[in-house]
């Protein structure tokens, strides 16, 4: 278990993307899979994601917390496709708020930087 | 659970127990969804599946690494560290050169043949159709759902509809090809030409080198004479000379062709197409409107920049039932159906190549296999080496590090070599491949960057595949054991790798050899088709009779006629016919009467294949007349008119009737014409072509401009043709002659592609047997080897030789009859997939896999005899007194 997120920077972009879609609530993997997908387009490599949040358990960074009660409410009522028995969700931890924090505000700083800010001026239409 | 979840679940057993247990059904989920997001893409999925390994594979190695610690290598120094591995691994491949020479030779034909393959893949299937923006490309086709067609050729006058009424693309274009006489510069020659829409080169993006293309004003008669020129005939025949821009050519005995502009030479367009014309769609003599009946465009179309392939869909589709309405007569059941134009080049070959390419990896996978044991027995032998470094502090990571630096080294090594396979290989592709396997040709495959970049990523995945095992099982030296004795210690884990291993080659060799059995059956039984004439040793050569110079059809008749009377005197020709149109060659189909036929509403229409024949036709060509005659002299213009009709025609038009002496006539047309004969059938599309209902009728009642000469020699057919052209150029020299081909030629163009599968599939089914027998050989001698103890032991205590003889046999027996199970129901999945390539032979033949079976069992104890014997020669004195 890590206490200092700053000793976790630079966060991989795989686990910046999963704390900030899980800074909206609790969600199980596969929801967040499927976002994840969407956001980038392409497939999510299932072993390459189910490690990743295995470590980011084994960091604190998340940890496994109950349902959403709207969900455990679906599921009493056996509404169709409530199936949250057989899935686990995840919740960000103090930690993992904080990590994120810090890799937003690194990044920031890095957008900000004066050379960045030159790099993305508009340019000019090339003459050709 | 599907076979692919059960695949995966394998797949992922290679992750540690704890992360499976956690997350392993997510991840089952998880790769299911995303198969079935790309469900049906054969490319895509096994993109995807290699991605999946990888990913597992990557995954495992590093959930499985110590953690790094602080004191953690720089990289630096661990890329100094595998630059030496790589450095050692190649002095050991030298060590043992025998069996490094046998390694790298098996992995190089497995990479080079894969290579190949692959940029057979890539130029084909993979790359994008050399056009710009080439996926907004369409081509539009009318369909007939009712009949099943869903791309037959298109109409004039459909086209020209379609055309005003449509909103979706940006150019619509008609394209048909056509042969094109060229005189007055030179030889007369006959090109292939094509007539095409004014802005078909616009729906292309094709840019001319010189010049320009066609203008709108130029698809008017009036307008009409420009030509585009293909690179390829401007270098041939005007030696790229600039100033034949805005020169006059003459096209078919006319003057006044001006040409326009030169396309690049890049320029690629199915065959080769020397010249271009504007397509002009004229009304009729009499000023009908153009024709609804004849099929014969197809027409191009480039969507609109904010227009959607389903829009266009839609709009065509309501442009079809409107034409529907408004021509019931002719359109009734009509449509006009859209298809990409890469779906329209890719699609026939998708699924062969997509089986070539299974089968040379699996034939990989064999190589991999065969290798993983010859370094396993390595590794065996290196155990003290390993124990020493571990000893010394070597981490467990390291020691995988080092071992598989080593088969990587092995793998670029049969990588190089495999790209000189590679080389060999795709320069003899030509030899067997059909010259047009898509909008590209056979000359466009080469060894490119991707493709090495391809045989690169190839060579190092094969390495971390085949060395994984041994380096798994090399860095786990139970150290005491090792140091201490002479090391036999964890054999029991090596004996079920290689009973795996062995298990594994029998099934991937039996699943390529069931593939190749199944191809080749096929083949054979498309050769036993009969073609219904005899193309042995007939020469065929195309004459068309410039309406310009003879401007009657009296003329025209006159001069066929005579050039038919003096190839028939020349002496090594034993028959001459002619007709419009041969077998192999076009086709024309024609709606017909039959008299005192009653034609119900609902009943398909009644169609004949009319075909144009001179009297000697059938005779040259070898075709029987089954009843009545052929056509004779008496047949002339202004006698009655006849037909002969085939086998197929007589059953369907006059079922249970003899239709010799009742009559028939064309639709649209007064004259009733009576059937004199029956011919035999013809398959015209060559040995897997339908047989088709046929008509014939005389060339001296039909009187066509145009015809090609049948000659049965009475040597060798090719060696004729320099005497006909001359008795051609005799009676005019002005005539161009084209298409001079054998028979045979053409009847072995037409399976070539099933040809070239065929040799293929052999090649790659023989190669795995041949690796696989090789693999199962050498298991075996290390087998004996290192239970050489044992069995001395076990003859000491009274076995006898044919005991030790017969259980190694055995061994052998139940493991090849497992992997034959494995590889037979693996290989029957795999054909069912490719069943495109199979014709008229179901994947689960029982006489291929009843003779793959007894191959692979008899091959595979063979392998087994050999060391088996040696174990039997073992002295048991001998081997405990060694020890």
């Amino acid at each position: 278990m890590v206490t200092d997120a700053r000793t976790l920077l630079p966060l991989k972009p795989l686990v910046f993307d999963v704390l900030l879609a899980l800074d909206e609530g609790a969600r199980h993997g596969w929801s967040l899979v499927r976002d994840l997908q969407e956001q980038s387009g392409g497939a999510i490599l299932p072993a390459n994601f189910y490690r990743t949040l295995r470590s980011m358990l084994a960091e604190g960074l998340i940890e496994e917390t109950d349902p959403p009660r709207h969900e455990q409410a679906a599921a009493r009522r056996g509404d169709a496709g409530a199936t949250f028995e057989r899935r686990r969700y995840f919740a960000l931890t103090p930690l993992g708020r904080e990590a994120a924090r810090l890799e937003a505000r690194r990044l920031q700083s890095i957008v900000s930087d004066a050379r960045t800010q030159r790099l993305l001026k508009p340019q000019a239409p090339r003459k050709s | 659970m599907t076979t692919g979840d059960t695949a995966y679940r394998l797949l992922l057993r290679a992750l540690p127990a704890d992360l499976r247990r956690d997350f392993g059904d997510d991840m089952v989920q998880l790769f299911r969804d995303q198969r079935e997001a790309i469900r049906g893409r054969a490319l895509s999925i096994i993109r995807l599946w290699l991605a999946a390994i990888v990913d597992v594979l990557r995954e495992a190695m590093a959930s499985r690494a110590p953690a790094p610690r602080a004191d953690a290598l720089p990289w630096g120094q661990v890329m100094r560290a595998s630059a030496l591995d790589i450095r050692h691994g190649l002095r050991l491949l030298r060590r043992d050169p025998a069996s490094s020479a046998l390694a790298v030779a098996t992995l190089a034909l497995g990479i080079g043949a894969n290579t190949a393959i692959f940029s057979v893949v890539d130029t084909v299937l993979i790359r994008e159709l050399p056009y710009d923006d080439p996926d907004r490309i369409m081509l539009l086709w009318e369909k007939r759902p009712a009949e099943g067609v869903m791309t037959n050729h298109v109409s004039p006058a459909d086209y020209l509809d379609w055309r005003r009424m449509q909103s979706s693309f940006e150019h619509v274009a008609g394209f048909a090809d056509t042969s094109v006489s060229l005189t007055g510069d030179g030889e007369p020659v006959q090109v292939p030409g094509a007539v095409v829409g004014w802005s078909f080169f616009d729906i292309l993006g094709v840019h001319m080198q010189h010049g320009r293309s066609f203008r709108p004003d130029e698809e008017r008669l009036e307008a009409s004479r420009h030509v585009v020129m293909s690179h390829g005939l401007w270098q041939r025949r005007y030696g790229g000379d600039p100033g034949i821009l805005g020169r006059e050519l003459t096209i078919n005995s006319r003057g006044g062709w001006r040409v326009v502009g030169i396309l690049p030479r890049d320029f690629r367009f199915g065959d080769t197409y020397d010249l271009w014309v504007p397509l002009v769609i004229t009304a009729g003599p009499d000023g009908s409107p153009p024709t609804r009946v004849i099929h014969q465009l197809e027409v191009y179309a480039r969507l609109e920049p904010e227009v959607t392939y389903v829009q266009a869909l839609d709009d065509m589709d309501r442009i079809g039932r409107a034409l529907e309405a408004q021509y019931p007569d002719m359109s009734r059941g009509h449509g006009a159906h859209v298809q990409p134009l890469r779906e329209h080049y890719v699609s026939p070959v998708r699924e062969r190549l997509v089986i070539l390419l299974s089968a040379v990896g699996f034939v990989l996978l064999i190589a991999c296999v065969n290798t993983a044991n010859l370094l396993l027995a390595r590794a065996a032998a290196r155990r003290r080496e390993m124990a020493v470094r571990s000893a010394l502090g070597a981490s467990r990571g390291r020691l995988i590090v080092q071992t598989l630096s080593e088969s990587v080294a092995l793998s670029s090594v049969g990588g190089i070599a495999g790209l000189g396979v590679a080389v060999l290989m795709l320069s003899a592709l030509p030899l067997i491949m059909p010259d047009r396997l898509s909008v590209v040709g056979i000359e466009d495959i080469g060894l490119d960057a991707r493709v090495l970049a391809f045989a690169l990523a190839l060579s190092i995945a094969t390495g971390v595949v085949f060395g994984l095992l041994p380096a798994l099982s090399a860095s786990r030296p139970d150290m005491a054991d090792t140091l201490n004795a002479g090391g036999r210690g964890a054999a029991g884990v090596r004996k079920a790798a290689r009973r795996t291993l062995v298990i594994t080659e029998v099934a991937l060799a039996s699943l390529t050899l069931v593939g190749a059995g199944l191809v080749i059956k096929s083949f054979s039984t498309i050769l036993a088709q009969p073609l219904g004439f005899d193309p042995n040793g007939r020469l065929t050569m195309s004459v068309a009779i410039p309406p310009a110079r003879y401007d009657t059809p009296q003329k025209r008749r006159a001069a066929l006629m005579e050039i038919e009377r003096r190839l028939t005197g020349i002496a090594e020709v034993a028959a001459v016919g002619g007709a419009n149109i041969i077998p192999l060659s076009g086709d024309s189909r024609a709606g017909v009467e039959i008299e005192g036929r009653e034609v119900a509403e609902n009943d398909p229409p009644t169609r004949m294949h009319p075909r144009i024949v001179t009297t000697g036709y059938f005779r040259a060509m070898g075709i029987p007349i089954v009843r009545g005659r052929a056509f004779g002299p008496e047949d002339r213009d202004g006698a009655m008119p006849v037909v002969v009709v085939s086998e197929t025609s007589a059953q369907r038009y006059w079922p249970g009737l003899d239709p010799v002496g009742r009559r028939m006539r064309f639709v649209g047309d007064e004259t009733w014409r009576t059937v004199v004969g029956i011919a035999g059938d013809v398959r015209h599309w060559g040995r897997t072509g339908a047989v088709n209902p046929m008509m014939y009728w005389p060339q001296a009642q039909a009187g066509s401009n145009a015809l090609t000469f049948v000659l049965a020699a009475r040597t060798d057919a090719a060696a004729v043709a320099p005497t006909v052209r001359r008795a051609i150029g005799d009676f005019d020299p002005n005539l161009a002659i084209s298409t001079v081909r054998t028979m045979d030629e053409m009847v072995s163009q037409s399976v070539r592609a099933e040809r070239a599968q065929t040799i293929l599939m052999g090649a790659f089914g023989a190669v795995a047997l041949l690796l696989a027998v090789i693999g199962i050989y050498g298991v075996t001698s290390q087998l004996v080897t290192t239970r050489r103890h044992e069995i001395g032991v076990r003859m000491t205590l009274g076995a006898r030789p044919r005991d030790i003889l017969r259980q190694l046999l055995g061994e052998g027996l139940w493991q090849s009859i497992a992997g034959l199970a494995i590889g037979l129901a693996a290989g029957i999945a795999l054909m069912r997939l490719g069943a495109s390539m199979l014709y008229s032979v179901q994947p689960w033949d029982p006489a291929t896999l009843t003779v793959v079976s007894v191959v692979l069992l008899a091959a595979t104890l063979a392998a087994v005899l050999i060391p088996a014997r040696r174990a039997m020669a073992v002295d048991p004195a001998y081997t405990l007194r060694s020890n």
